[in-house]
């Protein structure tokens, strides 16, 4: 154990004790009817709000979600054994909010905002932001624009997303959801270290601690928790703090989305949030429906999902938006975004169950990650075919809309005469030549975790692909070849991926890539 | 507190009649009366509750305890015999109590104090009462030695916590509740 140095305690204790003030507090209060299974009936509270934080004795909270004729039902934000019937129940007359400020940033809090890192209080100036809060009218948005580079070659070149999009991550256990996820925070760090950071936020719901603390782990190991913030509620929390924050993370992002910064919020993952949901309305005795889901669980999502935005670049009309709390009014930018990207596992590949279409209907489109792709040694696992992007393609940038136009449909081309290439039958150089094309192209697609690739990088390496160049090296030698290519590239034509980078594409860079290619396969013919 | 809903609506029938029979108050000494022994005779209680003893007996029983009440409460009594709800008896006394209180705009403020009140002190507390609520209230003195000292005043739904007990526990609370350790 690490020596704990005297002065060092008292300085804590001293600054625990600077915001502790003894005076006597005048409450509204109610009595406890009866408590258990995390819900409270309290009598009293008369003007008790509903979503508003209560306390009981021993600083336990709640949140009011029935406001009944002569009580109210409250849900418990942790251990309920210490309530006894009779107890007082206090107002705090705040609805569920969390504190929000530029300290955030690195932290790893609870659905309350607790900071749960051990790396003491929140530092800096901090705003009170609303766990529920309407999203943005559609005067204050503005349609997508900008992209958000995920370090994937397959997403970005195939199935874009832009700020302020709402993408799902979806498939079934163990086929690298949260890996892309957190590739996708990984990458942001370009822009962090450009000085224009993308404002992560990582939700995890109902997940092992030690899975939280691994992510917190890789996160601080390659520099990315520099920009981003851990919203935990681990599985051994009660079901209303996971019900509760998506919102929380939904809140500090819409911190930065209404102060003009990008911002991309991951909720890892929504099925866990919807059961937890399940069990806390069957508990108030909601009445259940379809998979014993109650009947708000489409609108739990959608108003989650749909506080995603780009907010309109305009700062006067920005200013006016709706539901804006007060503490943030005089600090509203324009331009600002916030990218969804929620998660949901699906059983055995079943995308029509209840969670899984309700989710699908409401974001801008999929990636499907599959189990098969995923065995056969096709990682990140994602099935191009069935993944769609319903606004992406508007913020993708030139140069590689240009190179990954027709990816997609020659992919669909190659999956379609694959299946003749397994009866060994004789086939016809055309056919031979997209079948050779499509193999060179998955293996292009594929990457190591951990591992995103630049943009300019990725389009460098899907122009040779879908130009062809490739048809000299063998499949199993293609990662090889990328390898060296992009570090050729990188070495001798650095003016060629700035150019890229910057959305630019002509004969001059397209001669200058087909001759690299060229010269680097020539190495690895037969 | 099962069945105090039930016992609000027999409460609030009740006092609806009362009123309309100019008898509220006779009926209202009756309940204080009806609470107040049932709270003090364990065997009362436990009789009332008691499923094995027939209802015609609970019914002379109680007749007999209480012989002097008015008609209204003896047909409470045979009421709730009817309907098998006897055993929220003394739960719609207290509603009744209550509605009654509202109707007049008698307030009863409970005052918890780790020492017996003394006149001087009442009467400080009676006028803090009026500071809060704008009403005078009749005051009602619990000991309760384990909130060390000051008092807990509590009027309807407003508690004023100026006990010892509540800012130790605070204060403990406020140690309790350190940043720098970690929970993940």
């Amino acid at each position: 154990m690490a020596e704990i140095n005297p002065a060092e305690v008292s300085a804590i204790l001293k600054k625990q004790l600077s915001g502790f003030e003894a005076k006597a507090s005048l409450d509204e209060v109610g009595t406890v009817l009866n408590v258990g299974d995390g819900i409270a009936n309290v009598y009293g509270l008369a003007n008790a709000q509903y979503g508003e934080l209560v306390e009981f004795e021993g600083g336990l909270e709640g949140i009011v979600l029935n406001l009944e004729e002569d009580n109210v039902g409250v849900v418990l934000l942790g251990p309920y054994k210490q309530v006894k019937e009779g107890a007082t129940v206090k107002r705090t007359q705040r609805i569920a909010s969390i504190n929000v400020g530029e300290g955030i940033v690195g932290r790893v809090v609870d659905t309350l905002g607790a900071p749960i890192d051990g790396k003491g209080p929140i530092q800096g100036e901090t705003f009170q932001m609303p766990l529920e809060r309407k999203a943005p009218g559609v005067i204050y948005r503005q349609p997508v624009t900008e992209p958000l580079q995920t370090g994937i070659k397959s997403i970005d070149a195939m199935v874009p997303i832009g700020r302020g999009q709402r993408e799902l991550v979806i498939g079934d256990r163990q086929t690298g959801k949260t890996a892309v996820v957190i590739d996708t925070i990984l990458n942001q760090k370009e822009f962090y270290d450009a000085g224009e950071p993308v404002y992560c936020i990582y939700v995890a719901i109902g997940q092992k601690a030690s899975t939280v603390a691994g992510i917190a782990k890789t996160l601080e190991d390659k520099g990315a928790l520099a920009y981003t913030t851990i919203v935990a509620a681990n599985a051994s929390d009660p079901a209303p703090m996971q019900v509760y924050a998506p919102f929380a993370g939904a809140a500090i992002g819409e911190y930065f989305r209404d102060t003009g910064r990008p911002a991309l919020i991951v909720y890892d993952d929504l099925s866990k949030q919807a059961v937890a949901y399940r069990e806390v309305s069957l508990l108030l005795r909601r009445p259940p429906g379809r998979e014993a889901y109650p009947g708000d669980v489409f609108f739990l999502h959608s108003r989650l999902l749909e506080r995603a935005a780009k907010v309109i670049a305009d700062d006067d009309i920005a200013k006016n938006m709706n539901d804006l709390p007060d503490v943030l009014k005089d600090k509203v930018k324009g331009g600002g975004s916030l990218t969804a990207l929620p998660l949901i596992e699906t059983q055995a590949g079943d995308v029509s169950a209840y969670i899984p279409t309700n989710v699908i209907s409401i974001t801008d489109g999929q990636i499907f990650l599959t189990s098969d792709l995923f065995n056969s040694g096709v990682r990140p696992a994602i099935n191009v075919g069935i993944s769609v992007s319903r606004v992406g393609g508007a913020a993708q940038i030139k140069s590689m809309k240009k190179v990954a136009g027709t990816l997609k449909l020659d992919q669909a081309q190659y999956r379609e005469l694959e299946a003749f290439a397994k009866f060994g039958s004789d086939l016809d150089p055309a056919t031979l030549n997209i079948i050779e094309k499509g193999k060179r192209n998955v293996e292009i697609l594929k990457q190591a975790e951990n591992n995103p690739y630049p943009v300019e990088n990725q389009i460098a390496i899907i122009y040779a692909g879908s130009k062809n160049l490739l048809r000299n090296v063998p499949v199993e030698k293609v990662r090889e070849f990328e390898k060296d290519y992009l570090e050729f590239l990188d070495a001798k034509h650095r003016d060629v991926l700035d150019q890229l980078k910057a959305g630019k594409i002509n004969d001059d860079i397209t001669d200058t890539l087909t001759q690299v290619a060229k010269e680097l396969s020539a190495k690895y013919k037969k | 507190m099962q069945g105090n809903r039930a016992a609000a609506r027999y409460a609030k029938a009740l006092l609806g009649l009362a009123k309309d029979r100019n008898v509220t108050r006779e009926v209202n000494e009756d309940m204080i009366l009806i609470s107040e022994t049932i709270k003090n005779s364990d065997d009362l209680r436990v009789f009332l509750k008691s499923p094995v003893i027939k209802n015609a007996m609970k019914k002379n029983a109680l007749l007999e305890i209480f012989r002097s009440v008015n008609g209204m409460t003896s047909g409470l009594f045979q009421i709730l015999i009817e309907n098998n709800r006897l055993d929220i008896l003394p739960l719609v006394a207290d509603n009744y109590k209550r509605l009654y209180n509202e109707l007049n705009g008698v307030q009863v403020a409970k005052v918890t104090t780790a020492i017996p009140l003394t006149t001087e002190l009442e009467a400080k507390i009676q006028q803090k009462v009026k500071e809060l609520t704008g009403n005078e209230a009749n005051i009602e003195n619990i000991i309760d030695e384990s909130i060390i000292g000051g008092f807990i005043l509590r009027v309807g739904d407003i508690q004023y916590n100026g006990s010892v007990g509540a800012q130790l526990k605070n204060l403990k609370r406020e140690l309790q509740n350190n940043t720098y350790v970690s929970k993940i």
